[in-house]
């Protein structure tokens, strides 16, 4: 999965456009940005890249682009 | 050698209904929408403010024992397992041989573990039979989660209920009950599912009864129900697949060897992905937390009830249950369902 891949998926997780999702956008800044979204958000990353990450590591990502680092290693680009 | 295995099992719910409507008036419906569509459950029973979990206990144990006609006089041990005790003392199990007119000769004990309760308490009969301690071992379950739960709490209320249940367990044909059991702890993450005060930890004050929000406005004090859904949510999806490889290496069997996967109820969306992980087929499960919610240590027992009773659960099917929560905990068995077995009890709904 590319890194633009993965940014659209967490769209689809998220409810949203791909559009209305860019790299440096906040994830606070997000209406729908909540507590649904996260569990739905740690099932993505598990299931789709196989790892299981720690809610307390996720939840250092402010922006789409920093939790793409928590996860870069699975990525393709 | 002797084979022990699970012989009839009831179950009991309080009639209070708490509705999605309800927490729709009380939280909001975008929120509460949410919820539904997350978790999946639409209804959660709620126990009267004078009830115990002992006495949704003692209910299910009497309409279990009336039902099949048990004679009290065979019951050696009676195992309680709850986190809503009567007391701090004397244990709960002591008050519940005493109501159910056991004879003197019957051990009596209370386990206090949450979602993880009924797994333990199966082994420690199953334990009880093989050293020859016991014959018949009666285990109960029950709690009020549900009174432990600040109303304003949008991150609990929505998701537990109130219920109990009973088992007999005791001696089946050889090679039939129970095949195996995995028990685990991680202690690390004791603070994840938490009533912090009211222990002697933490006795209760002016100041642990005082009320907090946090910063999605869901209010509590340090007397009520404290859950970390995202810490609690990572535990399962990590926990529960190594625990039924474990298991299931333990007892030289593979997933497609498994007839029906009962799982702690503890809410919908975690078990689909949970099932969808360990690829294991929507035929071989069975959901029970739409309309009563998650009841913690009861919901394994009350879902493989309702199983039974609905003939998914039958003789020579192998069963596995599964429970994980508080403690963090984690308990799983193995059991080919015993030919001598009684049955459920026809629920009062």
């Amino acid at each position: 999965m590319t890194r633009t891949e993965f940014k659209e998926q967490f769209a689809d997780v998220l409810g949203l456009p791909p559009n209305e999702l860019n790299f440096d956008t906040v994830l606070g800044s997000l209406e729908s940005w909540d507590s649904v979204s996260y569990l739905a958000t740690m099932v993505l990353i598990d299931e789709r890249l196989g790892i299981a990450l720690r809610p307390d590591v996720l939840s250092t990502a402010k922006t789409v682009n920093d939790l793409i680092a928590l996860v870069q290693v699975k990525l393709e680009d | 050698m002797t084979s022990t295995g699970i012989l009839a099992a009831s179950y009991f719910l309080p009639s209070n209904r708490l509705t999605h409507e309800d927490l729709e008036n009380r939280f909001g419906e975008p929120a509460m929408k949410k919820v539904l569509s997350g978790a999946g459950i639409r209804t959660r029973r709620v126990a009267a403010p004078d009830v115990c979990g002992s006495d949704l206990a003692f209910a299910a144990a009497e309409r279990l024992l009336l039902h099949h006609g048990i004679p009290r006089e065979s019951i050696d041990a009676v195992i309680f397992c709850t986190q809503t005790p009567d007391f701090l003392l004397p244990t709960t199990a002591c008050i519940l041989h005493e109501r159910l007119q056991l004879k003197n000769r019957c051990a009596a004990l209370d386990i206090n573990l949450g979602c993880t309760q009924y797994v333990y308490a199966l082994s420690i009969a199953h334990g009880l039979i093989l050293s020859g301690t016991a014959k018949r071992v009666l285990v109960l379950t029950g709690d009020t989660m549900t009174r432990t739960l600040h109303p304003k709490d949008r991150s609990v209320v929505p998701l537990f209920g109130d219920g109990g249940s009973a088992s007999l367990i005791g001696e089946v044909p050889e090679g039939q009950g129970f095949v195996g059991f995995e028990l685990g702890t991680d202690g690390s993450g004791s603070q994840y599912l938490m009533i912090p005060a009211g222990g002697f930890r933490m006795p209760k004050s002016t100041e642990s009864g005082t009320e907090m929000e946090d910063s999605e406005g869901n209010v509590r004090s340090k007397e009520n129900l404290y859950m970390n859904g995202a810490a609690i949510f990572h535990f399962a999806i990590t926990v529960v697949p190594e625990m039924l490889q474990n298991l299931l290496e333990h007892v030289h069997l593979g997933i497609e060897d498994v007839d029906l996967f009962l799982f702690h109820q503890a809410n919908k969306y975690m078990l689909d992905y949970v099932f969808k992980k360990l690829k294991i087929p929507p035929e071989k499960t069975h959901f029970f937390v739409t309309e009563i919610g998650n009841t913690s240590g009861s919901s394994v027992p009350i879902v493989m009830v309702d199983a039974w009773l609905n003939e998914k659960v039958k003789p020579g099917a192998t069963i596995c249950l599964i429970s994980f929560g508080v403690g963090l905990s984690w308990a799983g068995t193995i059991l080919r369902w015993p030919e001598n077995a009684m049955g459920p009890v026809p629920t009062l709904d």
